[in-house]
């Protein structure tokens, strides 16, 4: 079977010709000219052009991570072009869902920044088939086990965790099987993989229900990783009859109990409170919600044996935080369970621009204040020290129902949780005097408030490159670039995207000078940094570059 | 945003997955001195009656804003769920590779404590084939969806199972959808799935098996258990786009849904973030489109949902895209009022329990023709049904501008409901209007206020038999009561309806005391319906032929009547 013809059907589409602007209708009238950049680059597969493959482009920063702008499909000989692409940060993602890059290491998705009318090229993805992983996975009476979720996981992830225990355990893959039990994993890299269903100790395990839960067995029936049979996959190889049986389920277990106030120790209704999974020194989501009813009392279901403390779900507006508690479940339900309250860490003031403008003044509205925890404290709740704030017309705020520590303050847009384009905040002030840049470090129940948040507001560009000297970049490698204002150490500016060709650019900056560090990071490389400061202008495009010097480091 | 976004994709969910127990509650009596917290239990079983282990039950108290309560039915079927406050709650079952079939949203059942509830759960069907193009090669990772048409009696769905009947082909193009629930399907490939992903095929035409438009699709019949085959040719013409802003009022943004003209079931939902520029569905055909934009306005965690919607709005698709649509959300109308517990003086009547709030419910009723956009979903889901708090103050939020009737609930053997009145005209001069006769209408966005529901001590229950000549054949029947007196003809309140059950009992429960007819009626009308406005000249024919027949029931307060014989 050619490859040509896999992806016929998209082929008959020829270049679909969806509007550039699929918004600019229904969004208010501009003057909007056509727009001439384009992004081109060839798909192959074993060195051979690609035919009929949809390369797709995807907006990085967008309200709705679904919106496809335009797609493309590769020509005979593998080459495909988009045109009419508006400047800006883009996603460029091959439709190939059964094939993989040639190096491992190399992403199958590559961002590109396109300037005005810019003409991108060679934005190449060389591709080979991957492996298919399949099997039928059984419980200890052989039924088939339906809609269980099975991961493919390398083998170099649990080498990698041999050395650094604490290391997390994340699959590779995975998919779930049917109604007969049956899964099949595709387009795999080439490599050696251990599979496993149920549920494992170390392993990311993403929120489990009610779903009776079966504890984690390895292919063919393996307890543990060390026993199970390694699978080989090699291009476009097929490891089939890859069974696993799984053991009895797990039993789980309930945990009831009362949510009181603190000070007045009276019932607290209506209030959503969770639980999270302490395992060694990491918390682990658990998918369950408890509601307190009209008397307090809260029942939550589905909990396997372990180690769990309660948090109070952030955003519900009561300005309280739990008392840190903490329970064990072993092999029965746990109930009588008294959980208090307390005045949570609160921070309130006002939000004012550092240049006065009556426009700029009307966007405080679309924006709010966020502020976290970085815990000092171990075992503190790391959920619930989160909390935002709108800002009011008057400029006011209030972050509230914080457990103490090291609180960062951030500003970002209410409709994508984005640092906003143009705001950054210039300081934070509290009886004329400017708060140390970074944490302000508050205790357990803190009130603080006349803060004076000043924001700056800009639109200056800075437009940047990252180029490399004296070698070449080798693959997987990344460039990033992080900018900060002279000396501050924890930067509340928003992070660049540096696409594949070392390109950056940031929009709506305050005027300035900035410090801009990039940095380079590759798999068995000594990363390297540097650092540039830089002064803009509103209203001024700035260009930059930076670069790295490659040069082995010298043995002393 | 995240976590409202979850929100309101819970919300949506909960709204679908809709109760599936066929028992009725038992009406049994319960015992003067009520538990203040109780279990629920029962026992899941297969479509054989076989008990079915392994399936999770959610038991979720109605018009509540808690969790549901989980638990897994044992190797036995069984299972049992503690703690539970008293309160109506719904019962569903999940368990992979099977489905329910779902109960009618208009007649939903509601469990209370020491229910035993028997949850059935049928083994689904499966839809498997493979996907290729014109050259015969596979077509990866396109998704395919099952659409129910006809469910096994033949009528078309009143309840979507959207969204999880999708599933995408493998490596070798190859798809298969299971856990269906019995019926006829349509299967299609490729155009924009019921929520967004990132796929090539979303913006293309569906095609529908074998390789056709959905005119001409093929029908594949699912059975339970079985598994049909069904292949597509996919054809990757381009499909067409509906974008366009919903103008929202809060900040919760708003689901847009889409659902082929006329119809209540959607083809694709998605939500339009705070501060997004629009919503878009592609992948769609020439054909007519129905959408409406819904907004949650209240705070998601702290109320019941308050919502805001637009009028559905009419959309053509004709060989080219569709912009600049705009749908506006508007406040929905709400009725307010409270529930009156009225006890009776009368000796046979002491130490009756009386009902309790909590498992009190005042579910709406529309007329059966309303304009068609009264079936584009969520509305009548939401505004469906209210709970009286602890002072008896209830509000049914959530309405569509139309004409309502009231269908209280309660659970007291010995109580009856003795009126609905609505307070209108001034405080000086208030003027009484009999909810319980006609229909209440509520205009867009308006708030209704003062709907008083009394609910009387002294009710009364007949228990009977229907004494039928020797040997004659039985067609089914129903008995109807009505009242005797003549100025109560006009009280709808007094009019009841029971089957007679194949071994010729009936009984009656919550009747007001007083002096009944009764007649045996082949075809009667449902007692909702018997009690419409509209239903007056049906009435006045049942009550003519009462009348003639002269059979008169005196019903005291409280009084149970037993092995009631009424001849034919």
């Amino acid at each position: 079977m050619s490859f040509s013809g896999r992806y016929l059907p998209a082929v008959l589409l020829t270049i679909l010709s969806l509007p550039t602007s699929l918004w600019a209708q229904a969004a208010p009238k501009q003057n909007i000219k056509a727009p001439r950049g384009s992004i081109s680059g060839r798909v192959t597969l074993k060195g051979k052009g690609a035919e009929g493959v949809a390369v797709m482009l995807r907006k990085t920063e967008t309200a709705n991570p679904f919106e496809t702008l335009q797609k493309a499909t590769t020509d005979q000989d593998g080459f495909y072009r988009i045109a009419n692409v508006p400047p800006g940060s883009y996603e460029v993602s091959p439709s190939a869902p059964a094939f993989v890059p040639t190096d491992w290491k190399e992403p199958k998705n590559k961002s590109v920044l396109v300037g005005e009318d810019e003409n991108v090229e060679n934005i190449n993805f060389a591709l080979v088939r991957g492996g298919v992983i399949t099997g039928k996975v059984t419980d200890a009476d052989g039924r088939p086990v339906i809609q269980q979720q099975v991961n493919i996981f390398r083998v170099e992830m649990f080498e990698q965790q041999q050395q650094s225990p604490q290391r997390q355990i994340f699959a590779a893959g995975g998919g779930q099987t049917d109604d007969r039990g049956i899964y099949r994993v595709f387009g795999l890299l080439p490599g050696r993989y251990k599979v496993g269903a149920g549920r494992s100790e170390d392993a990311f395990n993403p929120g489990f229900g009610s779903r009776s839960t079966y504890k984690q067995v390895f292919h063919p029936d393996a307890p543990d990783h060390t026993k199970a049979t390694v699978i080989e996959i090699g291009e476009g190889s097929e490891a089939k009859d890859v069974d696993i049986t799984l053991g009895r389920t797990m039993q789980t277990f309930a945990v009831a109990g009362r949510l009181i106030d603190g000070e007045k120790g009276l019932p607290v209704p209506n209030l959503r409170l969770g639980v999270q999974r302490i395992l060694n020194q990491r918390y682990e989501f658990v998918s369950m919600v408890m509601m307190t009813n009209s008397k307090g009392d809260f029942v939550g279901e589905g909990l396997i044996p372990g180690k769990y403390e309660f948090y109070l779900f952030p955003n519900q507006n009561v300005g309280m935080r739990v008392e840190t508690f903490t329970f064990d479940i072993t092999d029965q339900d746990v109930s009588g369970l008294t959980i208090k309250l307390v005045q949570g860490t609160s921070l309130s003031g006002v939000v004012v621009l550092e240049t006065e403008n009556k426009a700029v003044l009307a966007k405080l509205s679309e924006l709010q204040l966020t502020a976290f925890t970085v815990n000092t404290k171990p075992s503190n709740g790391a959920l619930n020290s989160s909390a935002r704030s709108p800002i009011a017309p008057d400029g006011s705020f209030q972050l509230r129902g914080l457990s103490g520590g090291d609180m960062r303050i951030g500003i970002s847009a209410i409709s994508n949780g984005y640092p906003p384009k143009g705001f950054s905040i210039a300081r934070i002030e509290r009886d004329g005097v400017t708060l140390p840049r970074g944490g302000i470090e508050m205790k357990d129940g803190e009130q603080l408030t006349g803060l004076r948040v000043v924001l700056s507001y800009g639109n200056a560009t800075l437009r940047g490159v990252v180029n490399v000297e004296n070698g070449e970049l080798p693959p997987g490698a990344r460039i990033y670039v992080r900018l900060a204002r002279p000396g501050e150490k924890l930067s509340n500016l928003r992070t660049p995207q540096v696409d594949a060709r070392g390109h950056f650019f940031i929009e709506g900056l305050a005027p300035g000078t900035y410090e801009v560090h990039a940095a380079v990071s590759a798999p068995q490389m000594q990363p390297r940094m540097v650092m540039r400061e830089v002064s803009v202008q509103d209203g001024v495009t700035t260009d930059l570059t930076i670069t790295i010097d490659l040069t082995p480091p010298q043995k002393p | 945003m995240r976590l409202q976004k979850l929100i309101a994709a819970c919300f949506l969910l909960f709204t679908l997955c809709f109760v599936v127990c066929a028992q009725e509650p038992s009406a049994t009596p319960r015992k003067v001195n009520e538990p203040t917290s109780g279990f629920i239990d029962g026992k899941v079983v297969n479509e054989n009656g076989q008990p079915l282990a392994g399936a999770s039950l959610f038991v979720r108290a109605v018009n509540s804003l808690g969790n549901a309560r989980t638990t897994t039915s044992d190797l036995d079927g069984n299972f049992r769920v503690n703690g539970l406050e008293p309160a109506l709650y719904t019962i569903s079952g999940n368990a992979p590779a099977y489905t329910t079939v779902p109960g009618d949203p208009a007649a939903p059942v509601y469990y209370r404590i020491g229910d035993t509830v028997r949850v059935e759960m049928i083994r689904g069907g499966a839809i498997t084939g493979t996907v290729s193009n014109a050259l015969g090669e596979p077509v990866i990772a396109v998704r395919v969806r099952a659409t129910l048409i006809r469910d096994a009696r033949g009528e078309p769905p009143k309840v979507s199972s959207f969204g999880v009947n999708e599933q995408s082909t493998d490596d070798r193009g190859i798809y298969r959808i299971y856990g269906l629930r019995p019926g006829t399907y349509i299967v299609s490939a490729g155009g924009a799935g019921f929520s967004p992903s990132f796929n090539p095929y979303d913006s293309d035409l569906p095609t529908f098996a074998p390789s056709s438009t959905r005119d001409t699709a093929a029908e594949v019949t699912v059975r339970s258990g079985e598994d049909s085959t069904i292949d597509i040719r996919y054809r990757g013409e381009p499909g067409h786009i509906i974008s366009g802003t919903a103008k929202v009022m809060g900040q919760n943004g708003a689901s847009i849904t889409l659902a082929l003209a006329g119809s209540s079931i959607p083809i694709a939902t998605m939500f339009q973030q705070v501060g997004a520029r629009g919503f878009s569905f592609n992948g769609l055909g020439d054909g007519d489109y129905d959408l409406i934009a819904q907004e949650v306005t209240s705070n998601p965690s702290a109320t019941l949902p308050v919502l805001a919607l637009s009028e559905p709005k009419r959309v053509s698709i004709k060989g080219t895209d569709v912009t600049g649509i705009e749908l506006t959300t508007r406040a929905l109308g709400t009725i307010s009022g409270k529930v009156l517990i009225e006890t009776s003086k009368v000796a046979e009547c002491q130490g009756k329990r009386p009902p309790l709030l909590a498992e009190t419910i005042i579910r709406l009723e529309r007329p059966e023709k309303e304009p068609d956009k009264d079936d584009l979903l969520y509305a009548r889901m939401f505004g469906s049904s209210a709970s009286p708090d602890t002072s008896g103050a209830f509000t049914l939020r959530n309405l569509v501008a139309g004409r309502y009737r009231f269908e209280p609930r309660f659970y007291a053997r010995y109580w009856y409901l003795q009126s609905m009145t609505m307070t209108a005209g001034t405080a000086a001069k208030p003027q009484k209007i009999d909810a319980a006769a006609g229909w209440t209408t509520v205009k867009a966005g308006e708030q209704v206020t003062n709907l008083t529901i009394t609910l009387a001590q002294g009710a009364a229950s007949i228990r009977g038999r229907l004494s039928v000549p020797e040997g004659g054949a039985v067609p089914a029947m129903s008995i109807v009561l009505m009242p005797a007196e003549p100025d109560k003809a006009d009280d709808v309140l007094r009019y009841f309806v029971s089957e007679v059950s194949g071994d010729l009992t009936f009984a009656f429960n919550n009747l007001p005391p007083g002096r009944y007819l009764a007649s045996i009626e082949t075809q009667p009308p449902t007692l909702a319906k018997l009690r419409q406005p509209e239903s007056a000249p049906v009435r006045t024919k049942l009550r003519r032929a009462a009348e003639a027949k002269k059979t008169e029931i005196e019903l005291k307060p409280c009084q149970n009547l037993v092995d009631y014989q009424f001849k034919q």
